[in-house]
C-alpha cells in the first residue's frame, strides 16, 4: 500500500469501517441523550469533532513529553481546556446551539471517543496521521449521531432538520428515550451486517 | 530530558503544571475575547423575549426594572415598558419548581389594565413532544388578550379555563401557576385593592392545589404506615 493510500486510510476508517458510536460503541451519553433531532445530532458531532481533532493534534505534538505515569491526567487537561474554549465559543456566536445542546457539551470532556483516540491513536502517531484520525473519527461520530437524530426526527415528530413534512403527531416514543435504544440498536445491526 | 518510563516525581510535576499552565492560559485568553460577545448575546435574547410580550414601547426595560416581592422571601422581576412618559405595559419574569423536570419560568407581558399580551417560556425543560408544547402557539397563545380578573388562570381539570397539554397536565399547571404569580406580583406592584382580591383569589387557588398535593401526599405516608404496620403483625405471628 503506498502512502497516499494509508493516509486516506486513516481518515476514512472513523467514517463506517470504525465508526466510534456504530462500531466501537464508545460514546454513547451524547448518542442516546442528543439526539432527539437532526439539527441536535450534528451539533453534537461537529462539536465532538472539533475537540477530537485538536486533541489529537495537542497530544501527538506533547506525546514524548509526558511521562507515562501522568499521561491520563495530562491528556484530560489538554480535552477539558478545548471543551471550555468550545463551549465560550458556542455561547458567543451560536447561542441557539449552545441552548440545545445544554449540559451534553461540558460531558465532551468524558466522552471515551475523545480520550479513547488519544490513548489509541494520538500518542503514538505523527501530527498529520493523528489529525486525520481525529478528523475521520470526528465526522463519523457526527454522522452516526445525524442519521440517528434525523429517524427519531422522521418517526418522532414527522419533521427533517426542523422542517415539518406530517401534520399532527408523530410516534412521541420515538422523541424519548427508549426511541433512541431502539433507532441505535438497529443502526448498529445494520452496520455490522454491511461490515460483513 | 524526560525518561518516559521511569521519571522521577518532581519531572512529573514538572511537567503537568506546565501543561496546566499553557491551558489555563489558552482558556482565559477565549474567554476575554467572547465575553463581551456572549454578554451581547445575553442581551439581545432578553431584549427579544421582551419584545414580544410588551406592547410597543420606546424605552429600554431591561434597565427599567423593579423586584417585587411575593412573599415567603421570594421576589420577582418586573420590566416597565414606557411610550414617552406613559406606562404601556409590564413583563413579569415569574417561575416555579413544578414543572415535570424542576423549573418552569414565563416571562408574561401584560398591559396596564392586568390585560396579558402574551406569555413566553424562558426556562422550560419539559419532556421532549409532550411537556415541551407548552411553549408552542396551540398552548401559549390561550393566555393572549385574557384578563385574569374575568377568567380564572387554572387548567380545566382544577376547574379553570385553560385547556391543559394532554399528556401534560403538571406541565400545564406549572406554566398556569407561573402566569398567575405573575398577576398577582403585577396587582401587589399596583397596589390595586380592586384587583386586588382577583389576586388573592388566584393565591388561594394556588395555594389549595399546594394543599391537595399535601393531603395526597399524607395519605402516601397513612397507606405506608399501614402496611408497615401489616408487616410487623404478620412478623410478630411468625
Amino acid at each position: 500500500m503506498d502512502n497516499k493510500n494509508s493516509k486516506f486510510e486513516i481518515f476514512s476508517k472513523g467514517l463506517i469501517k470504525e465508526n466510534p458510536v456504530l462500531v466501537l460503541i464508545l460514546g454513547m451519553c451524547p448518542t442516546l441523550g442528543v439526539t432527539s433531532s437532526a439539527i441536535n445530532g450534528l451539533g453534537m458531532g461537529l462539536a465532538t469533532t472539533f475537540v477530537l481533532l485538536f486533541s489529537n493534534i495537542i497530544i501527538s505534538i506533547i506525546k514524548d513529553l509526558i511521562p507515562d505515569k501522568v499521561h491520563i491526567p495530562a491528556y484530560i487537561i489538554v480535552i477539558a481546556s478545548l471543551v471550555t474554549i468550545l463551549q465560550l465559543l458556542l455561547k458567543g456566536y451560536l447561542p441557539a446551539l449552545d441552548e440545545s445542546l445544554g449540559l451534553f457539551i461540558p460531558l465532551i470532556v468524558v466522552n471515551c471517543v475523545v480520550l479513547g483516540r488519544a490513548e489509541a491513536f494520538a500518542c503514538k502517531n505523527n501530527v498529520v496521521d493523528s489529525a486525520l484520525d481525529g478528523l475521520g473519527m470526528g465526522l463519523g461520530f457526527a454522522l452516526a449521531l445525524t442519521i440517528l437524530g434525523a429517524i427519531r426526527e422522521i418517526l418522532g415528530v414527522g419533521s427533517i432538520f426542523g422542517y415539518k413534512f406530517l401534520a399532527g403527531d408523530g410516534i412521541i416514543g420515538f422523541v424519548l428515550a427508549p426511541g433512541a435504544f431502539i433507532v441505535l440498536g438497529y443502526m448498529v445491526a445494520i452496520a455490522k451486517k454491511l461490515k460483513k | 530530558m524526560i525518561d518516559k518510563k521511569n521519571p522521577t516525581i518532581l519531572q512529573m510535576v514538572l511537567v503537568l503544571m506546565l501543561i496546566a499552565m499553557i491551558c489555563t492560559a489558552g482558556v482565559a485568553a477565549v474567554f476575554k475575547l467572547t465575553e463581551d460577545t456572549i454578554k451581547e448575546q445575553a442581551a439581545n435574547k432578553e431584549q427579544k423575549m421582551l419584545s414580544e410580550v410588551l406592547p410597543e414601547h420606546d424605552n429600554d426595560p431591561t434597565k427599567d426594572t423593579v423586584s417585587i416581592s411575593i412573599g415567603n422571601n421570594k421576589s420577582v422581576l418586573c420590566y416597565i415598558a414606557k411610550k414617552g412618559n406613559e406606562t404601556v405595559g409590564y413583563a413579569i419574569k415569574a417561575n416555579n419548581k413544578k414543572g415535570y423536570n424542576g423549573k418552569v419560568e414565563v416571562l408574561v407581558g401584560f398591559k396596564p389594565n392586568g390585560t396579558i399580551v402574551k406569555t413566553s417560556a424562558t426556562v422550560l425543560n419539559e419532556t421532549p413532544g409532550l411537556g415541551s408544547k407548552a411553549a408552542e402557539p396551540k398552548f401559549a397563545d390561550q393566555f393572549k388578550e385574557l384578563n385574569p380578573a374575568e377568567k380564572e388562570l387554572q387548567v380545566t381539570k382544577d376547574g379553570g379555563d385553560i385547556d391543559a397539554i394532554s399528556a401534560a397536565t403538571i406541565t400545564s399547571r406549572a406554566y398556569t401557576l407561573c402566569v398567575a404569580t405573575a398577576y398577582n406580583a403585577l396587582q401587589t406592584y399596583l397596589g390595586n385593592d380592586a384587583a386586588k382580591i382577583e389576586a388573592n383569589s388566584g393565591a388561594t387557588s394556588s395555594a389549595n392545589y399546594n394543599a391537595d398535593e399535601r393531603a395526597f401526599d399524607s395519605d402516601t405516608l397513612q397507606t405506608n404506615a399501614d402496611s408497615l404496620q401489616q408487616n410487623i403483625d404478620t412478623n410478630s405471628v411468625k
